[in-house]
């Protein structure tokens, strides 16, 4: 389509004042467009070709032996293990807003949670892909699952790496339910929106037959509450189980039992922090000015400083224990972070995640989107950048100097960190495309029609919207 | 325009699914465990040998003791095949003249081996030693079963590892006085090979170990 | 394994592929296989060809191959889609003993630099595939060092030479041995006529008795013709040395068990380089256990950090050149005190050098004296073998006047067969050449070509030669300009004989039949000599005088020694020296660069060169540096500080106008001002793996000899270095010492609780130091222990106080357990496959620092961290505690690595042994020579393909192969049965393996000493290896 000065579907919503209309057009135009703005093209090209790198980079790396990335010894886990904790960390925003905040009943999260919930199932894929491809043998990963087989060998249940199989995929699952259960009245709405038979009929198969009946409504509020109060403890399972391949490790830096409220502080500020990095520029695109409000990214900075905070906090708590245990080892290795040869990569690392953030003190800030996108940047690199500090630099100074070394990435480890992001956004700008960004019925729950506010979740709305809706 | 619904029959689909969401695990499993299992895959390997030579006849109907030929099974991890030197101990004078022996009486002619194409063949992995069992008693029927009665000789167990492991965790069944290793007929006094065993295995002290390092180095 | 040694058979000297293959005798049928006929060429593409691709990439089929080598069994390809067909190929007749996939030990013997080792070879199915050393040979012991270890490696290299060659205009053509032996014939009979006019030989310095009765028939037939012997690495010092101190040259022995002050003038005595050097280090550390006798007390002066001067109590470090003026001190402090009779002459005046007037060194000569003078008849002096005749001259002196002629200190007659390397005898030849006044120039071994001094042009000399022969085991240097080369055969290929430097002779007896038709000297001398060319005829008429009869050949050859051989000892008469003069540099202080001393020393790891090929070596973390694939400049801190260098840095050293491009080293401990620089390195045409010109092989470090001289071959001033900046990174094993400081800090820190040590004086007061060192908390394990160690409990004991650095046991491990090679590039990205590592520490003053080594193999602890950690159960604990490895299962997590706190685990980055064997699953290769290096690996150990975690397994193979045979017989282990390779190579003892159940066995009794401690014991991983501290004995002056 033409430069679409005079019109443009995902720019202007329709007039009229039915707020319900207004938002069940803004969502539901972006897929009824017969084609997206030009940006979405360019951007949707550059993230295909970064995830073809990446698929790239594993199958060279599967093919010629791992050994085409870094790692060595002492640091035999290096940037594939890094990506892998970095990405389940993404991955908790959305369940946390979805789930916590659901049960916790701030509204203010519709407006974000389905997005959210996006993000978290790619971020899983995108963490669920590293440990396959970072062992040494890719073919046989299949050992670690409990399969029954005639060597009369089972997995070896005291191996944490044993446990996260376990604790992400679970994770996976419900993350999945959760995600699409929600977006089932969407997708009804969508079916009844399409005009083209096939759509009907994909959407149709997908909204699996919702009337909107109260009967529906019903169950699906079970459903939702059930499935929340699931989701709540795996938000906080998943990272900590993670945290503990590294807190079970007797590697000084690794030994320390703040990390799983470490790393669980420490994924849901690096989620928020994705959840604006994404935010921003889809508001901003897809014209949902009116549903991702300031107030959202605002309250989304305020999470973000709280949590900042606390991971600040774990980071000055790893060097009073690493003092006050008197272990000798224990001491250097945070002595060799602050200034031994990757004292870059930690100071990267605090000034990322402890010292932007603060920025978010000043209102100016925390309303400027910008600003917020930019910071939200910052932490999403300053998080790379912990695991980056926590992995690594234990590794390459441990008990023995004889043994200590020193980490060198090669091209591949980059080709296949920026892949990753390629695959995440691959998904999200199809996510963006194809399936209700927002949760418009639950935005719809909250959102005065005419002025009057509603009941929470009146169906009989729902059907206004749909009959207004028709032409 | 008429809003999308699903037809009657779509309410079949569900139980259908989840039929086959309940079954599949199960059905997948039971592929790989037996389909992908050695009993299936190796057990009844018989190759064809360069020369037709038949245990059943030299081993049955001669009474041939093993280790007259396969002599170094109670010194050595290998029960090495004989060198054709064996064969020609008798084949100078009896069937001299057989086609079917020329194979053998080239090699001893021209010095270099007949080729015999192995049938029990463990991965390169794995360290089997025939001196080790043959001397604590394990007869060589438990794991080639009856070579005298087999014309040509095909592999009867699976030797896979689950199988080596029920015979070191329980070795009882298979032992056997070591004066009796090489009887394919023995038969345990009053039958109870299981107390048989019990009572030889506290008497040699066998306790077979089931480390990793027993089998792979 | 089978330790029992049997004879080979003398047909195995039978005639190989040249000759027909009807006259090969059965006991070698499968070597046969090994020649390069036709049959086993096409054997060789037809088992190897298409099988591998069938393999799945994880399996570690590589032992079946050597299976095949063996020619037990063999590979063919897939019958059908469904099994993997093998064949078994047995032998036709199956001699008398022989039993296929056992072991067996022959004695035999290596040659180097004109001193014999005795050695055990292992062959399975008749093939050599590792040696140690023979308990039975006086300077053995059992030990061996790295470059016997990695000999083995040699036979297998498919860069050796397997076809004579030619030259044709530039370049060389393939020859066989007929055209050859014609050519050389119709050659020698003009030569008979004319008396050998214009007729010379080049030979390795050789102690070989039938090769010096065969150079006698020679010169004999030959009379107008010349024998030169050169080896860039021969000496004549001690020789002359002697010479002017008791009238003619004398050998020198030592008892180092006996003496109780040994003082080393830049003397590497226990360095297998040096002659006798595993035995000394067997006397020396035998006199160095604390826990029950007194110690010996050993003070080193030398130019830079050896083995030796890291076992001393008290070391200095002076320029070599400055030692003269040390020895004429000491001489002069000596004679005052010990009188000596009228007719030894009076001692040397005070020598007047201003460095002997630092209050340090005269502090510390000062307390040797009297150390040495309280010592009489129990103290040893030792000077460098590099060192000047008159410094060997006033330590003979000196031992004579402290009376320990006959005591600790031993002369033999340097007898004539023993020829000393003459370098003016090899410059006057290369004149000779260069100005075409020789027809005729056989070159029998050796490499002049690359390792004469840059002032011997013997290469482009060699183009000048009519009629050229170089016999070689490669096609090398030398080779390149000879007109005919010829391919030798390996010392396990060949029979022979040799003497260790006290006389013994060792017969030389082959492994395997030439696997490329070479010929050793003796059967080329003798060939041209128109005698019988059979190696065992010669040696056994060499001999028929000395054993008579063929039993007692036999018994020869089976002890590997012929009993009574050696020379007899005498004590010579003492001399007077005349007055010794100094010369300017030797007296001065310190130098400035353009004078610094630049020091040639042999290489630890490829020697002159000779082993530049062998990748084992080559990989080898050197001794101090733990550089591997490069040689460096070793500087002093200082002196780097004062130039501005720093590790890394290439450097141009220039002597003379010559230069040489080498990395900087460095190195604490060096004498300021002294360079330190390893010959060997810088070979243009070594092979695949040494470097070779033309090829993307490019050399591998820098060659010393083009900045080295025949008049000054060791050690010479005049160096100018100056920097072209960093470098490539090097393939170090562990940090150099230029680290930052807060690494540096942290290792001075824990460094006195890894390596726990005492002066012998607080050892005697507090016998428990090591222990109590760190505090052990209260051991609360996490998880029960998985099993009780009835039966067997593995353990090791590892003496702190012995081991000398040496890295024997590495290259052995590597042997032993088919350790790949993983290349310069994994080496330096740290990726080195090394099972056992010989950790290197500075202590203390970088200025004048104490090094300290510590090997560290798997610690097999009981509560193992790795174990946890595994998700698929792929190491686990055995039942004898050993920490089981199974390569089989592992899926390459490398989280047992991380959790390792000792990081004693190798990951198979790559498929590695694509450059062991040359070959991968998936890509086949065709060449057959390539295929021939697996040949060396030993199939009791399962080679590991990529992808998977391994370590060390304390040889669990050994312990496998001792079991099952003890159990077959019903009978116990007895302690020492089963012996690690790393164990059985050490020369010092200082590795003890056994069963910890048995309260009698020698580890349970080291474990149960009080210096006894568990490195990192306090995390409570119950490590089974322990270490002895180490204990030093200084001397109360100078602490």
């Amino acid at each position: 389509m033409a430069a679409a000065s005079d019109f443009n579907p995902f720019q202007s919503p329709p007039k009229g004042d039915n707020m319900f209309a207004q938002i069940t057009d803004n969502v539901t135009r972006i897929m009824e467009a017969p084609k997206p703005p030009r940006a979405w093209y360019i951007a949707f090209g550059i993230a295909l070709s970064m995830l073809t790198m990446f698929l790239g980079s594993i199958t060279w790396a599967a093919w010629n032996g791992i050994g085409v990335w870094g790692n060595m010894m002492p640091v035999a886990w290096a940037f594939p293990i890094v990506n892998f904790v970095f990405w389940i960390g993404i991955g908790h925003a959305g369940t946390l807003i979805s789930a916590i905040l659901f049960l916790l009943r701030q509204n203010w999260r519709t407006a974000i949670n389905r997005f959210a919930e996006a993000m978290t199932i790619f971020a899983v894929m995108c963490a669920g892909i590293f440990p396959g491809v970072h062992i040494g043998r890719p073919w046989l990963p299949y050992y670690m699952m409990p399969i029954p087989n005639q060597m009369g060998m089972w997995p070896q249940y005291r191996s944490p790496l044993e446990w996260d199989i376990f604790a992400v995929s679970t994770y996976a699952t419900v993350s999945i339910l959760f995600w699409y259960m929600g977006m089932i009245p969407d997708f009804a709405t969508f079916r009844d929106r399409s005009t083209s038979t096939a759509k009907r009929i994909a959407y149709g198969i997908v909204a699996m037959g919702w009337r909107g009946s109260s009967r529906q409504w019903h169950r699906y509020e079970r459903a939702y509450l059930i499935l929340a109060a699931l989701a709540t403890p795996l938000v906080l399972s998943v990272h900590s189980v993670v945290s503990f391949d590294f807190a079970t490790a007797q590697l000084p830096g690794w030994h320390a039992t703040i990390f799983p409220p470490y790393f669980v502080a420490g994924a849901i500020f690096g989620g928020f922090a994705m959840v604006v990095t994404l935010a921003v520029p889809a508001r901003q695109f897809f014209g949902l000015k009116r549903i991702i409000t300031i107030r959202h990214l605002e309250l989304m900075a305020k999470v973000m400083i709280a949590t900042g905070l606390m991971v600040g906090y774990a980071y000055g708590m790893e060097f009073f224990i690493s003092w006050y245990g008197g272990s000798s080892y224990e001491g250097f290795t945070f002595v060799n972070r602050l200034f031994g040869p990757y004292a870059w990569a930690y100071w990267t690392m605090i000034s990322c995640n402890v010292i932007f953030p603060q920025l978010f003190w000043f209102k100016k800030v925390r309303t400027n989107v910008w600003a917020i996108l930019i910071i939200g940047m910052i932490v999403n690199v300053g998080m790379w950048f912990e695991r980056f500090v926590i992995i690594c630099t234990s590794l390459t100074r441990d008990f023995l100097p004889s043994s200590w070394g020193y980490f060198v990435p090669t091209k591949f480890d980059f080709m296949t960190l920026g892949g990753s992001f390629g695959l995440f956004f691959t998904l999200f700008l199809l996510f963006c495309r194809y399936l209700p960004m927002v949760a418009m019925s639950e935005v719809k729950a909250f959102s005065p029609p005419g002025g009057h506010a509603r009941p929470h979740l009146d169906h009989g709305h729902d059907d206004a919207a749909h009959a207004h809706a028709q032409p | 325009m008429s809003l999308f619904v699903f037809p009657r029959w779509a309410n079949k689909t569900r139980q259908l699914a989840g039929l086959f969401l309940s079954t599949a695990p199960i059905y997948v499993i039971g592929l790989v465990w037996y389909g992908a299992s050695p009993k299936t895959t190796d057990v009844g390997y018989e190759p064809h040998q360069p020369v037709p030579y038949s245990h059943q006849l030299h081993a049955g109907q001669m009474g041939i003791d093993c280790r007259y030929c396969h002599n170094t099974v109670e010194k050595a991890a290998h029960a090495a095949i004989p060198p054709t030197a064996t064969c020609m101990n008798c084949h100078s004078k009896v069937w001299t003249s057989s086609p079917k022996l020329a194979p053998v009486r080239d090699s001893f002619a021209s010095g270099l081996p007949v080729e015999w194409i192995k049938v029990h063949d463990l991965p390169d992995y794995v360290y089997f030693n025939h001196s080790a069992h043959v001397t604590r008693g394990v007869g060589c029927v438990s794991c080639h079963e009856r070579i005298d009665q087999m014309e040509e000789v095909y592999q009867a167990k699976p030797l896979s590892m689950g199988w080596c492991l029920d015979c070191h965790r329980h070795p009882e069944p298979n032992l056997r006085p070591s004066s009796e290793v090489t009887n394919m007929t023995w038969k345990a006094p009053n039958g109870d090979a299981e107390a048989y065993g019990a009572k030889l295995r506290a008497e040699n002290h066998i306790n077979p170990p089931t480390d990793c390092s027993t089998c792979h180095r | 394994m089978n330790k029992k040694l049997r004879v080979v058979s003398e047909r195995s000297d039978s005639p190989r592929a040249q000759d027909t293959a009807a006259a090969k005798p059965n006991y070698w049928r499968s070597l046969a296989e090994l020649d390069q006929t036709p049959e086993f060429r096409d054997a060789v593409e037809r088992e190897f060809a298409e099988p591998l691709q069938e393999l799945p990439p994880d399996s570690p089929g590589r032992r079946r191959f050597m299976q095949v080598m063996g020619a037990s069994f063999s590979m063919a390809g897939l019958a059908g889609c469904r099994w993997h067909e093998d064949k078994i190929l047995p032998m036709t007749r199956r001699p008398d003993g022989v039993i296929p996939g056992t072991t067996s030990r022959y004695a035999t013997a290596m040659e180097l630099n004109g001193v014999a080792l005795g050695l055990h070879a292992t062959s399975y199915d008749g093939r050599p595939i590792k040696v140690d050393g023979n308990p039975l040979h006086p300077e053995s012991l059992g030990a061996s060092s790295t470059y016997h270890q990695g000999s083995v490696l040699g036979v297998y290299d498919p860069d050796r030479s397997d076809a004579v060659s030619q030259k044709s205009g530039t370049g060389r053509e393939i020859s066989n041995f007929e055209a050859f032996d014609k050519a050389s014939k119709d050659q020698l009979k003009k030569l008979r006529a004319n008396r050998g006019e214009g007729l010379r030989v080049v030979s390795e310095r050789t102690s070989s008795p039938t090769m010096l009765a065969l150079k006698d028939r020679w010169l004999a037939a030959f009379p107008l013709s010349k024998w030169v012997t050169f080896e860039s690495l021969g000496t004549n010092g001690r020789a002359a040395g002697t010479a002017l101190a008791f009238g003619k040259p004398h050998r020198v022995h030592y008892s180092f068990a006996e003496a109780k002050v040994i003082l080393s003038l830049d003397a590497d005595f226990v360095a297998p380089s040096f002659p006798g050097g595993l035995a000394n280090a067997r006397g020396l550390t035998k006199g160095r256990t604390p826990d029950h006798e007194e110690m010996n007390r050993l003070y080193v002066i030398e130019s830079a950090f050896s083995s030796t001067g890291a076992t001393s109590d008290h070391r200095l470090a002076l320029r070599a050149e400055q030692l003269k003026a040390v020895a004429v001190f000491l001489d002069n402090a000596i004679s005052a005190k010990a009188s000596a009779l009228p007719e030894q002459g009076a001692g040397q005046p005070k020598p007047a050098a201003e460095f002997l007037n630092d209050a340090k060194v005269q502090k510390f000569l000062g307390a040797v004296a009297k150390d040495l003078l309280a010592n009489v008849g129990k103290s040893i002096v030792v000077a460098g073998l590099h060192q000047p005749a008159e410094v060997h001259a006033l330590v003979e002196r000196i031992n004579v006047l402290l009376g320990n002629t006959g005591r600790t200190v031993f002369y033999t007659e340097d007898s004539a067969d023993a020829v000393q390397s003459d370098t003016a005898a090899l410059k006057a030849l290369t004149e000779e050449m260069a100005a075409g006044k020789v027809e005729t120039l056989f070159v029998l071994g050796g490499n002049p070509a690359y390792d004469a001094p840059s002032d011997v042009a013997f290469g482009a000399a060699l183009e000048k030669v009519a009629f050229s022969v170089r016999l070689g085991l490669y096609e090398d240097e030398t080779s390149q300009a000879a007109t005919w080369h010829v391919p030798a055969a390996h010392y396990l290929e060949s029979w022979g004989d040799a003497r260790a430097y006290d006389g013994t002779v060792s017969i030389v007896q082959p492994l395997i039949a030439p696997i490329f038709g070479g010929r050793s000297a003796l059967e080329l001398t003798a060939r041209l000599l128109g005698e019988e060319p059979k190696g065992l005829e010669l040696v056994r008429a060499q001999h028929k005088g000395l054993l008579g009869d063929d039993r007692r050949f036999r018994k020869a050859v089976h002890d590997g020694i012929i009993e009574g051989s050696a020379f007899d000892r005498v004590s010579p008469k003492l001399t007077p020296i005349a007055p010794i003069k100094l010369s300017e540099r030797e007296v001065s202080g310190a130098v400035v660069n353009g004078q610094l001393e630049v020091r040639f020393v042999p290489c630890p790891k490829v020697y002159d060169g000779r082993y530049a090929n062998n990748a084992w070596l080559q990989e080898l973390p050197e001794s101090f540096s733990k550089l591997s694939w490069d040689n460096g400049a070793f500087f002093s801190v200082a002196t780097a500080k004062a130039l501005g260098f720093t590790d890394g840095d290439v450097l141009t050293l220039t002597v003379g106008g010559k230069t040489v491009d080498i990395p900087c080293i460095v190195a604490p401990g060096s004498a300021e001002g002294s360079v330190k620089v390893a010959l060997g390195y810088g070979r243009t045409h070594a092979g695949r793996v040494g470097g070779k010109v033309g090829t993307d092989v490019t050399p591998v470090g820098g060659n010393a000899n083009l900045i080295r001289t025949s008049d000054a071959p060791f050690f010479t001033g005049g160096l100018n270095v100056s920097s072209n900046g960093p470098g490539k990174r090097l393939a170090n094993t562990q940090d150099l010492y230029a680290m930052d400081q807060i690494g540096l800090d942290g290792i001075a820190e824990r460094l006195p609780e890894l390596v726990r040590e005492a002066p012998y004086e607080k050892f005697k007061e507090e016998p428990h130091f090591a222990k109590h060192m760190v505090h052990q908390p209260h051991e609360l394990n996490l998880w029960v222990d998985p099993v009780s160690y009835e039966g067997h409990k593995w353990g090791m004991a590892i003496d702190l106080n012995k081991c000398i650095g040496c890295s024997a046991c590495v290259t052995a491990c590597q042997a032993e357990n088919n350790i790949p090679v993983v290349g310069q590039v994994n080496v330096a990205m740290g990726r080195e496959m090394l099972w056992l590592r010989v950790d290197r520490y500075y202590r203390g003053d970088p200025n004048e620092p104490e090094l300290r080594f510590q090997p560290l193999p798997c610690q097999q602890c009981e509560n193992a961290p790795c174990e946890q950690v595994c998700p698929v159960g792929a190491t686990m604990h055995s039942h004898e505690g050993l920490n089981d490895m199974v390569y089989n299962r592992c899926i390459g997590t490398r989280y047992c690595s991380n959790n390792c706190p000792y990081k004693v685990r190798r990951f198979n980055y790559f498929n590695y042994n694509v450059d062991v064997i040359g070959i991968t699953p998936y890509t086949p290769t065709e060449d057959p020579k390539m295929k021939l290096k697996a040949m060396v690996f030993n199939p009791e150990v399962t080679v590991r393909s990529r992808g998977v975690m391994e370590k060390c397994t304390f040889c669990v193979q050994r312990i496998q192969n001792a079991k099952i045979p003890a159990k077959n017989a019903h009978r116990a282990i007895e302690d020492g049965e089963i012996k690690t390779a790393c164990q059985e190579t050490c020369p010092t003892d200082a590795i003890v393996f056994g069963d910890l159940n048995d309260k009698k066995s020698r580890v349970a009794s080291l474990q149960k000493l009080e210096r006894a401690y568990q490195l990192l014991g306090e995390f409570n991983n119950r490590p089974r290896v322990q270490y002895l501290a180490r204990i030093t004995n200084p001397n109360p002056e100078l602490a």
